[in-house]
């Protein structure tokens, strides 16, 4: 084995493994417990909400029909269709097309900056707004202080998951270039695979945050 | 499906079809204008939520199952997936649970923390607005 260790086929497997399989296998597996603790994570985040918006409704109701749907809408589309170009980089990767993988990534980098970007511009209109939970809060507005800690919630949940975006987007760059540098091949995929576990994580807690935060009154009337 | 060759060579391993992943973009997509469209509606009470949440359950389902290819994974991988959701069941639960089901006086907010005092639940009055200061603490003000 450690005589076809720098072979063009065993390139990228850790000496500690004993073929491909066994490599992926554990990664994946550590991945999966790593993204366990994140579903803990942001569940106490969601349970957090649940609670507080169980007692004050309409201040959670009146601060959610304020947030911009067309954004949160935008933004959501944008990451779907960043998990779709994830999901063929990773095909790419498996098939060991190097430079398909690279523009996959890029494609998806550039959804997920366009993503943030977005996020800037909201985050930007509460700040003009006086939205944000703090000594500057707007406290003239209808039932202040429910509105005051949804947009506690809003802040700490998108900005956690905003910082998972950025995280994710780093490391974006760092499997651009592996791809870039033809690192890649149909036996050494893993790493790619496994970056695609993390980058559909963020966009399923995406997935739930858009309507628990964003389409709260939209029922009632509220925007 | 794995097999054991000990060499580094040949890895067997499925690569799905592009079309599996361009349908659940699709699905995800339409599930989406779903999202939207239902929250317009009024279901009454928190059937809203209910309803929404539903709709996000299924999304993110599909792309457990497809985009993050658990269906093709390794039986450890789909148990740590279910351990995973079986954790944040006993989060929720246990937490709603709690706060829901004791007394009716209890309040998550501490006494205090509001300047009208704490309230049972369901019955709390949002406050009027005030001028702008920190809420301060100590007796009701009204």
């Amino acid at each position: 084995m450690s005589a076809q260790s720098h072979t063009a086929e065993s390139r990228g497997l850790a000496h500690h493994f004993e073929d491909f399989n066994q490599q992926l296998d554990a990664s994946t597996f550590g991945m999966w417990l790593f993204l366990i603790t994140e579903i803990l994570f942001f569940g106490g985040l969601f349970a957090g909400y649940a609670l507080y918006r169980s007692h004050m409704p309409e201040g959670f109701q009146t601060a959610s029909s304020h947030l911009n749907i067309f954004l949160g809408g935008f933004n959501t589309v944008v990451l779907i269709a960043s998990s779709l170009t994830m999901a063929m980089a990773v095909r790419s990767c498996q098939l060991g097309d190097n430079p398909k993988t690279r523009n996959f990534l890029i494609a998806t980098l550039f959804l997920g900056l366009v993503f943030l970007g977005v996020k800037v511009i909201e985050y930007g209109e509460k700040i003009e707004h006086h939205l944000v939970p703090g000594p500057n809060f707007d406290t003239s507005i209808p039932f202040a202080q429910g509105q005051q800690m949804f947009y506690n919630f809003y802040f700490a949940m998108t900005g956690m998951h905003a910082l998972h975006m950025i995280i994710g987007s780093g490391l974006l760059i760092y499997f651009i270039v592996r791809a870039h540098q033809g690192r890649y091949h149909s036996n050494y995929f893993g790493p790619v695979e496994i970056m695609g576990l993390y980058w559909h994580f963020v966009d399923i807690v995406w997935i739930f945050l858009f309507p628990l935060l964003y389409l709260l009154g939209l029922h009632l009337g509220g925007h | 499906m794995a097999q054991q060759h000990g060499n580094g060579h040949s890895v067997q391993h499925h690569v799905a079809p592009v079309i599996h992943y361009v349908g659940v973009w699709l699905l995800l997509m339409l599930l989406t204008g779903l999202t939207v469209a239902v929250a317009t509606v009024d279901f009454g009470g928190s059937l809203n939520t209910v309803v929404a949440l539903a709709v996000a359950g299924v999304k993110a389902t599909a792309v457990i199952w497809i985009f993050m290819e658990v269906r093709h994974a390794q039986p450890l991988t789909k148990l740590s997936v279910i351990t995973g959701i079986f954790f944040l069941v006993i989060l929720l639960v246990f937490t709603f649970g709690d706060y829901f089901g004791r007394s009716t006086t209890f309040t998550p907010l501490e006494e205090g923390w509001r300047s009208d005092g704490p309230h049972s639940v369901g019955t709390v009055p949002e406050l009027e607005p005030k001028p702008a200061h920190a809420p301060a603490k100590g007796p009701a003000k009204h």
